[in-house]
């Protein structure tokens, strides 16, 4: 709850598409969520899509004076029939209403249709945090228009919510405008959910057990109520409560609603409880020792977790799941009731922990212990976070309160730039110019007039046009990512026109100042800008045994250098493998007719095909957008000479934990660390063999995204304020 | 072939079943491609097929063995596929094998009637695979997949090895992209006793047992 001296921090408008009369995963997000935004000091909006008919899912917003729960039907008294849901249109168009009373600041909306349907309006743009859960699966290859509208909720998207971090990895493949907008929170769970204090073990051979949540045949909800039933034939006595009052239909087996009406009222052993509000669900749920989270063989595949589940494991009660990695992951390889999805195995599980108290116990300490992360707490951290990172308020205000224009002729990698940039002055603008100007000048020279301040990415061919065109009042920064290309740019330009210099690389900076005669107050220098928040994440188990290349070209890499590594690596240890991440040159349409580079890959095709074994190890992965994923299972990241300007992804790639190895050469060690240069390929194989040691290479990896930190987006704040202020 | 059945008739209806293949693409049903892949005679009963047959006159007028010595039987099954080091090169003491790396089809690699496509999904934890039965793999999983749908394509069986790793997301694609799910439990004929497997299978049958047991 928000105490009056609180200020309330934005708006927030919530909807979830479930009926918050029925007890399901959508309904118990939709209120965990209204009850997690409260704690950011938020005032939330949380809008109904069904008539409240129990109030029984709303309790634990009772005297939350900073949620405001909307009936969408209010005022419309018995004309509407209490089982009416609004649909789709009618929440957009209710959300596009309530937004022109309260203007709020974040709409957080659950479910693709309504995602889609306000992305379309356009009304939200930038203030739209999606939750789109129901994304289609990698075996269902989605249509373009699903495709589209997904990539349109994504561009409206100021932030994307995605449940986990397996979310976010498939969400960043499948929508690649998703990437850089992904917010993990994590199912969650109330922080004082707890075991029932005082309870004691049950006598071997009993148990009680639970089941809460919707039933339906995918559960195995009915095949659960023949459980007690057939355990009392093996002399275990279980005692089964069923809580819910979701009987769901089954499309391919019509009989099943009523068999699982039948059975969850007549089944030995069984208990229906019925519908309950969360809290007494809870409450009853804590007196059993076990509790039943029993799936199909179909629902294996998934990238969430239940939050059922996690309920379970904070109450003491010891779930029954299918083994499945994301189970395993959270209860550990040698958890006891892991089962599959036949009776039998659930019938075996059952019966090990039922015989032997201190199996039960073990397992019921397991479950509690794997919750901390999914506390309610640490998603109110998270999401504020989150929040507040996306609210945070330009450093500089520029005069006349004209935007920014970033200039280029190829801005792909200057993602980076430009938030830093939006960070710092706000209103950013982005052109992105043909490099003939042939017959756009005046077009462009409007653009570059209506700037306050104009940021040319690479001199050329810009530059020296900007200088000799630039309106009085505007100032002009020349961002130089690579003097040895845009030096005859620099020459060519009125330098005096150009107010001041970004350099990305150090010695750049140095060895302009040595050549050219500019007061140094104007030459600044600013990191190549990386979102190291957004790519900090958990590497994967046995990454230190698998080595990345991002180019795959002769002339800016030398691929097959890292075959030759990767050769000695498998002498060394048969688990390494390559993973070379770029198109394939012989693929592309536009390959240059160089004779040079066309003998070098045959050679190095050749090559592979005389070395099955070789080859066998090595993957040619494509260029997709899901790059952060792809650091995850990267240990090492070999990294050619420096050749131009420096590329974002290998700081990217150190922020994700990847272990650089680079040739050395001066100022290699400035750029990616002490340990990154290597003086022969047996040293660099040597180096990596001989780090494969877990722990040891957790050191490495700490020390690779401890060294991105120098790239996070603040770190050149301070020197891109000064360049577009002159302050 | 008897030699009553006229020969230029059925050399013509097989052309027909060989133009319709070629065009309409039929994949073969995961029945029938699992039937064959668990005869024990597998892969004995696969026969090459020269593909220009002869058309002429000529060829009508030559003599029955000389029309069957066309069809000779496979001198061996390949296994093209998705393997762990340990089991390729088990599988190469006693068979040709095309491990094949993720882009592998950019670099020439394809599947060829009469080789089986092995997909194992232990050398989908870690190696050239890794990530590609999770979210976090989806591409890799995709390309699997083709590799799956162009075997069926050619009347290759697909065979899953399973192993004891959890399911993960891509698991159940897996499995249902597959002709056979390896390891079976050993089918016994209530009279003849144990059906036995062909060699090829038994060995694959093997290798997944262990795996699922964690025997490797």
């Amino acid at each position: 709850m928000t105490s009056q001296s609180t200020p309330v921090e934005r708006r927030v408008l919530l909807y979830g598409d479930g009926n918050i009369n029925l007890i399901d995963g959508s309904t118990i997000w939709l209120v965990s969520m209204a009850q997690v935004l409260a704690r950011t000091n938020s005032h939330v909006t949380l809008l109904l899509k069904a008539r409240v008919v129990s109030r029984k899912m709303l309790e634990p917003l009772d005297g939350l004076d900073n949620v405001t729960v909307v009936d969408p039907f209010e005022g419309l008294g018995d004309a509407v029939p209490p089982n009416k849901l609004l649909s789709i249109d009618d929440v957009a168009h209710r959300i596009v209403e309530l937004d022109r009373g309260r203007r709020f600041d974040k709409i957080i909306a659950r479910g693709f249709g309504i995602c889609n349907e306000l992305a379309r309006t356009r009304e939200f743009d930038g203030r739209l945090w999606p939750y789109v859960i129901d994304l289609p699966e990698p075996g269902a290859e989605p249509t373009p228009e699903r495709l589209r509208d997904l990539e349109e909720i994504a561009l409206s998207a100021e932030r994307m919510l995605v449940q986990t971090e397996d979310s976010r990895s498939y969400m960043e493949y499948r929508v690649p405008a998703s990437a850089g907008k992904c917010v993990v929170i994590n199912p969650m769970i109330p922080d004082d959910l707890g075991p029932l204090p005082g309870r004691s073990a049950p006598s071997a051979g009993r148990l009680q057990g639970v089941y809460a949540g919707k039933f339906a045949e995918g559960w195995k909800t009915l095949e659960l109520c023949e459980v007690p039933g057939r355990l009392a034939e093996r002399g275990v006595r279980l005692s089964l409560s069923m809580i819910g009052d979701k009987i769901m239909h089954s499309v391919r087996t019509p009989t099943w609603r009523a068999r699982m009406k039948a059975a969850v009222t007549t089944s030995p052993g069984v208990e229906w409880a019925g519908g309950l509000s969360r809290d007494d669900a809870m409450a009853y749920s804590k007196t059993a020792d076990i509790g039943f989270s029993w799936r199909a063989q179909a629902l294996d595949s998934t990238h969430e977790l239940s939050t059922k589940v996690l309920e379970y494991c904070a109450m003491g009660v010891a779930p029954v799941v299918n083994r499945i990695a994301a189970h395993v992951e959270l209860l550990g390889e040698d958890y006891p009731l892991f089962v599959d999805s036949t009776l039998e195995s659930v019938l075996d599980a059952v019966e090990r922990v039922a015989l032997d108290p201190d199996l039960l116990e073990q397992a019921r300490k397991k479950a509690m212990d794997a919750i901390d992360h999914y506390r309610m707490a640490n998603t109110v951290e998270r999401i504020h976070s989150a929040l507040r990172a996306s609210e945070a308020r330009p450093r500089v205000t520029l005069e006349g309160g004209r935007p920014v224009l970033l200039v280029g002729a190829d801005l792909s990698s200057s993602r980076g730039v430009h938030a830093v940039l939006h960070q710092t002055a706000g209103d950013v603008r982005v052109a992105e110019w043909d490099p003939s100007l042939k017959g756009q000048e005046q077009a462009r020279f409007d653009e570059l007039s209506a700037a306050g301040v104009v940021v040319v990415e690479d001199a050329g061919p810009y530059l020296p046009w900007a200088t000799r065109r630039k309106p009085p009042g505007q100032r002009l920064v020349a961002h130089v990512r690579d003097l040895r290309s845009d030096e005859p740019a620099l020459r060519e330009a009125r330098l005096e026109e150009i107010d001041a210099f970004v350099f990305q690389a150090e010695p750049d900076r140095a060895a302009f100042a040595a050549a050219f005669d500019v007061p140094a107050e104007r030459l600044h220098h600013a990191p190549a800008p990386v979102d190291t928040a957004y790519l900090d994440r958990p590497g994967l188990p046995g990454r230190q045994f698998r080595v990345g290349v991002l180019d795959l070209r002769p002339a800016a890499a030398r691929p097959d250098t890292a075959v030759t590594a990767l050769r000695g690596l498998l002498a060394a240890d048969d688990r390494f493998s390559l993973h070379v991440r770029d198109d394939l040159p012989w693929e592309v349409a536009d390959l240059r007719e160089d004779q040079l580079e066309r003998d070098y890959y045959q050679a190095l095709l050749s090559g592979l095909a005389a070395e099955p074994a070789v080859a066998a190890r090595i993957a040619f992965e494509r260029p997709e957008a899901d790059l952060p994923t792809w650091y995850r299972k990267i240990g090492w990241l070999l990294v050619p000479r420096r050749r131009g300007s420096l590329d974002p992804r290998v700081f990217g790639a150190q922020a994700c934990g990847v272990v650089v190895r680079t040739p050395a050469e001066p100022g290699a060690a400035d750029l990616y660390g002490d340990d990154a240069p290597y003086d022969s390929l047996d040293a660099l194989v040597h180096s990596i063999a001989a780090s494969t040691d877990p722990a040891e290479f957790a050191k490495l990896s700490a020390a690779a995204r401890l060294r991105a930190g120098a790239h996070d987006l603040a770190a050149g704040g301070a020197a891109w304020s000064a360049a577009l202020t002159g302050k | 072939m008897p030699a009553s059945l006229p020969r230029r008739a059925v050399r013509k209806a097989r052309r027909i079943v060989r133009a319709r293949r070629r065009t309409r693409e039929l994949p073969d049903s995961p029945f029938r491609a699992a039937e064959r892949i668990l005869s024990p005679r597998y892969p004995e009963h696969l026969v090459a097929e020269p593909d220009d047959e002869p058309e002429t006159d000529a060829a009508d007028d030559a003599p029955a063995n000389d029309l069957d010595a066309g069809r000779e039987p496979a001198p061996a099954t390949r296994v093209a596929g998705v393997l762990t080091p340990s089991t390729a090169r088990r599988l190469g003491d006693v068979l040709p094998v095309a491990a094949v790396a993720p882009g592998a089809r950019a670099l020439g690699l394809r599947i060829e009637a009469g080789d089986v496509l092995v997909v194992e999904r232990a050398a989908l934890q870690s190696g050239p695979w890794s990530t590609a039965e999770t979210s976090s793999g989806t591409a890799l999983l995709l390309e699997v997949l083709d590799w799956c749908t162009e075997a069926r394509e050619l009347g290759a069986p697909v065979v899953l090895l399973d192993s004891g790793d959890p399911p993960n997301v891509g698991t159940n694609l897996l499995r249902g992209a597959a002709d056979v799910v390896l390891p079976r439990p050993q089918e016994t004929d209530p009279v003849l006793g144990p059906v036995p497997m062909s060699p090829v299978v038994s060995v694959l049958d093997r290798i997944a047992r262990a795996a699922v047991e964690g025997d490797r």
